[in-house]
């Protein structure tokens, strides 16, 4: 057997034989569903302010326009992408937090679920909507991606029993 | 076990969800999610007479949250449904212009304050003074009133930054 497959699922009782790792691994799934709650709420409020069927975000694009030094990139990545491509990009991004949402909660397509939640907050960055925040979540993403989190907690670990050779499930 | 409580963890903390603040209308509103923004306030002491020129004012700059605030913002952000934020901090830079003695304005800037943000009763907590948002009048730490206050577009508030950036006024002959 491949000794890459082996990874060992979560599990509290691994306390007593190997400490140090169970912590190491709980404290990395807590983070994976503090992030998913993170999504969460941004997927909520997407939702809940009709992100996907008004205009509601070119109204948050503008405003923030009108925030920015009109000599920034983001800025002009404001005036002359987002707005007015805004339905298109309301869509991507709502459909993408939720995804992101999914996939963390789940654990399913985590490594996938995690390089969209970088993807994403890359494409905030560039937006307009870059602040220091960013850095830990680019950073908490990242451990996402590395780690195989969805196989020791979560649907990809019997996804990639059913399906070894897919990526999807890694 | 860990299957019961993960979950059980996170819906026990959702059931705990924090009421939002109740929503007013503000002459003088300021984003207090936004942690990279600049907002310019602009406060003129009047004497009650329109037919009096009176040069004096304040510009309050809000300006954008060091790294550290913005780094506490995710967990602010994660609290929030459990936890509703009832004050925002924004570090400040205060412009006065005064009518000048040997010139025609005295301008000064001071920094290194910081603008409090009473997100429940809707003021502004500056050094000097404190700011109503909801009728932009300005009032002193002993209630007196100051003038009035109005939110300057951001453009608007840069343009009016340069007259403390350039060389000092004349006076006229």
């Amino acid at each position: 057997m491949n000794a890459r497959a082996e990874i060992q699922p979560f599990r509290f009782a691994g306390i007593r034989t190997a400490p140090a790792r169970t912590i190491g691994i709980a404290v990395v799934l807590l983070l994976r569903y503090l992030m998913a709650l993170f999504f969460l709420g941004s997927s909520l409020n997407k939702v809940a302010k009709g992100w996907l069927w008004s205009d509601y975000s070119r109204t948050v694009f503008q405003s923030r326009l009108a925030e920015l030094d009109p000599a920034t990139f983001g800025a002009k990545f404001l005036s002359q992408f987002a707005i007015p491509w805004y339905p298109l990009i309301a869509w991507v991004v709502t459909l993408s937090v939720i995804t992101v949402t999914i996939s963390l909660a789940l654990g399913l397509a985590t490594r996938w679920g995690a390089a969209l939640a970088v993807w994403l907050m890359v494409m905030f960055a560039i937006g307009g909507y870059y602040d220091a925040s960013l850095l830990p979540l680019w950073a908490i993403a990242g451990l996402f991606i590395v780690l195989p989190t969805g196989r020791w907690f979560g649907l990809d670990r019997r996804l990639h029993a059913r399906h070894p050779a897919s990526p999807w499930f890694r | 076990m860990s299957r019961v409580f993960l979950p059980t963890v996170l819906l026990s903390l959702l059931a705990g969800c924090a009421a939002p603040l109740p929503e007013a209308e503000l002459l003088i509103p300021v984003n207090a999610k936004c942690t990279t923004c600049e907002d310019f306030i602009r406060c003129d002491d009047s004497s009650g007479n329109a037919a009096v020129y009176d040069p004096t004012f304040d510009l309050y700059r809000l300006e954008p949250k060091g790294t550290l605030a913005q780094l506490a913002t995710v967990w602010e952000f994660l609290i929030q449904l459990f936890y509703t934020r009832k004050e925002d901090v924004r570090p400040l830079s205060v412009y006065a212009q005064r009518p000048g003695t040997t010139e025609a304005f005295a301008r000064s800037t001071t920094g290194d304050a910081e603008a409090r943000i009473d997100l429940v009763e809707h003021r502004i907590q500056v050094p000097d003074a404190w700011i109503d948002q909801v009728t932009g009048q300005r009032r002193g730490a002993d209630n007196t009133p100051r003038g009035l206050c109005r939110l300057l577009n951001p453009a608007e508030g840069r343009e009016l930054l340069k007259l403390f950036t350039e060389e000092p006024a004349k006076e006229k002959s």
